[in-house]
């Protein structure tokens, strides 16, 4: 290798541009920038989720430290940094990390079936249904006819999870009745999320002084998340990321319409049905804990079409590390933008996300509208 | 003995859920290295028998045979190696580019392997290159003229290496210099171990290029042949209710030319 071959900068721009290699070499080795910077970027941007907070700023050899020994001391007699790294900040990062993949894999994947750039985690009528229920258990103890205690931590999330479950099959009734096509997808999703919402604005009326928790699970937060709670969310979220990415090839397929698509191998009725449920499904334990958090699911497979191309085996890796990172970031600004009053993180990401979506309108809407 | 024919189709008949009976029992068969022109009015059954030769509708009754070998039992994989199809138009989304379209052509032949091959990626190269597409194999779909985008879509066709290559009305919207050259890519390529079956309203151009004409009217087959033995004005009159003449020009071409209709008026 010649000396202007070598280098950091040299390295980047044969990663970006090509130079010389061929399409799938190129395509290989953006692979592993997306795995190697991606696992990199996440580290940092998990131990920062560990080292700083309102209460106190560390330095990340101090909070490993305070980790590895409360997780010795398995929970119990814990000084306070321990707590506070362990009991506090490390579940609240893991759920971030979580929560911000999932939606973006699930817009990803969204976005590759409906073959609509616009399209987010929410499309299917699935936050709609969820908030729905998280607000009758919020500001009506709701308890699923006496099944479930109104005192479990669980009871919010499994309200949340069966109400987007149940908006998610009304819209997949409804378009499948209406032919399956891609629009019917999108219609039957804005009509049922158009009940489920109406739904929600009466129960906000009467929901009294349950007004601001209502409020607060609506706008998202990891204020009140647990180590149980952070697990219930990554473990789903980790499988069914991984279901979807085994999809990547197809992905890019059914970018060519259904015809083509089926008249290539492809069952792609069930392949977007397959495709539909396993976000819908992620999305939905997405939102259980955390509420309705918008932007990240749209925005960052965006991002990474830019990034990497259109193909789904480097959007969808792209996806994972960049939606982890940028909701972790987007929660420690949360903390972090006023100290001692918590913003809610689906402000911030909302705030950060428009200016990038007008931008992405702005340049590449021609390119994106056939 | 006979050569085996590349295509046979056996007393295809199709009639929809809704009943309405677009192909009835057609029957008629073509050898390897043809370009077989399909023509007949709309709603006369072409498309819905393309439809059935790559097994995107089942045949009501009838058969399909690939060089003697039925495709109803076979997967759709299967089937995609061996017919190919090019529509009539198609946005790809997303800014997907042309190479990555084209590319997408070799998925039959993927499997359970991740990334195309070194192979899959030099096949892709050599046919951007024989349909003058190659410069333009890093932009968007989207942002070409529809001349080169019905390229890149017979070039993803064509990597899928099929026996037979479905082209349906390839040249509808396009203007009369891209049209000729549409049909010279078409007739190149024929030259090869491939038959192509094109599904195409204009007769002249169709007679001009084609070495077989398959004529339909109403789900029926009308004739199979050469055009110049086959297409007559009385065969214009029949299939299309239209008085034509049909006419050899100074190079020994055929040409049809319509003649005006009357329109009733009450």
């Amino acid at each position: 290798m010649s000396d202007d071959n070598k280098g950091f900068r040299a390295t980047m721009r044969r990663i970006m541009d090509g130079n010389g290699e061929t399409h799938m070499q190129r395509k290989r080795h953006r692979m592993k920038f997306i795995v190697a910077v991606g696992t990199v970027i996440t580290v940092v941007v998990f131990l920062a989720m560990l080292c700083i907070g309102p209460t106190k700023i560390m330095d990340p050899i101090s909070a490993l430290a305070n980790l590895f020994s409360a997780v010795g001391k398995d929970g119990s007699t814990m000084t306070p940094d321990e707590v506070l790294i362990y009991s506090s900040r490390m579940p609240r990062a893991i759920a971030a990390l979580a929560v911000g993949l999932g939606l973006s894999v699930a817009g990803a994947a969204y976005q590759a079936v409906i073959r609509n750039p616009l399209v987010d985690p929410y499309i299917m009528g699935v936050s709609s249904g969820a908030g729905t229920l998280a607000i009758a258990v919020i500001a009506f103890d709701f308890t699923f006819f006496g099944l479930m205690s109104s005192y479990s931590i669980y009871l919010v999330a499994i309200a949340a999870i069966a109400g987007g479950l149940i908006a998610f099959l009304l819209t997949m009734a409804l378009a499948n009745r209406a032919g399956a096509t891609t629009n019917a997808y999108v219609l039957s999703g804005v009509v049922i999320g158009l009940v489920f919402g109406a739904a929600q604005t009466i129960m906000i009326v009467f929901s009294g002084n349950k007004v601001s928790d209502v409020l607060l699970w609506l706008f998202g937060s990891f204020a009140n998340i647990t180590w149980e709670k952070a697990i219930f969310i990554l473990i789903p979220v980790i499988i069914i990321s991984l279901l979807i990415f085994r999809y990547a090839k197809e992905m890019n397929l059914v970018l060519l319409g259904e015809n083509q698509a089926s008249q290539m191998g492809l069952n792609v009725k069930r392949f977007n049905a397959l495709i539909l449920t396993l976000a819908s499904i992620m999305t939905a334990f997405c939102v259980a804990f955390c509420g309705i958090i918008g932007f990240v699911g749209l925005v960052v497979p965006h991002l990474c079409r830019m990034l990497f191309g259109g193909d789904h085996r480097l959007v969808l890796p792209g996806s994972i590390a960049l939606g982890a990172v940028l909701m972790m970031a987007a929660d420690l600004a949360a903390r972090m933008i006023i100290p001692g009053n918590e913003l809610p993180v689906g402000a911030i990401t909302t705030l950060i996300g428009v200016p990038v979506f007008a931008y992405l309108l702005f340049i590449r809407g021609k390119m994106y509208n056939g | 003995m006979d050569e085996v024919p590349l295509l046979e189709v056996r007393h295809l008949d199709k009639v929809y859920d809704n009943g309405f009976h677009a192909d009835k029992d057609v029957s008629f068969s073509i050898p390897s290295g043809k370009l077989v022109g399909l023509i007949g009015p709309n709603g006369c059954g072409k498309t819905t028998m393309m439809r059935c030769i790559n097994k995107m509708h089942m045949l009501t009754s009838g058969d399909i045979l690939i060089d003697g070998e039925s495709v109803i039992p076979k997967t759709p994989t299967e089937v995609a190696k061996l017919v190919s199809n090019v529509p009539a138009e198609m946005t790809a989304s997303f800014g997907l580019t042309v190479f990555e379209t084209v590319m997408l052509g070799r998925y039959p032949y993927l499997q359970n392997m991740w990334w195309e091959t070194d192979e899959d990626e030099s096949l892709v190269e050599e046919t951007l290159k024989k349909f003058g597409v190659h410069h333009l194999q890093d932009r968007a779909l989207n942002m070409l003229s529809s001349g080169e985008q019905q390229r890149v879509l017979i070039a993803k066709a064509y990597v899928q290496e099929p026996r037979l290559m479905l082209v349906d009305e390839p040249t509808s919207h396009l203007d009369m210099k891209f049209k000729l050259e549409v049909m010279e890519y078409l007739k190149a390529m024929v030259k090869k171990d491939m038959t192509i079956l094109v599904a195409e309203h204009d007769i002249s151009l169709m007679a001009r290029y084609c070495d077989l004409c398959v004529i339909m009217k109403k789900g029926e087959l009308v004739a199979v042949g050469e055009p110049k033995k086959i297409i007559t004005p009385e065969l214009i009159k029949d299939v299309y209710g239209v008085e034509a003449t049909v006419g050899i020009d100074n190079e020994g071409d055929l040409y049809v030319l319509p003649k005006r209709v009357g329109i009733e008026q009450s």
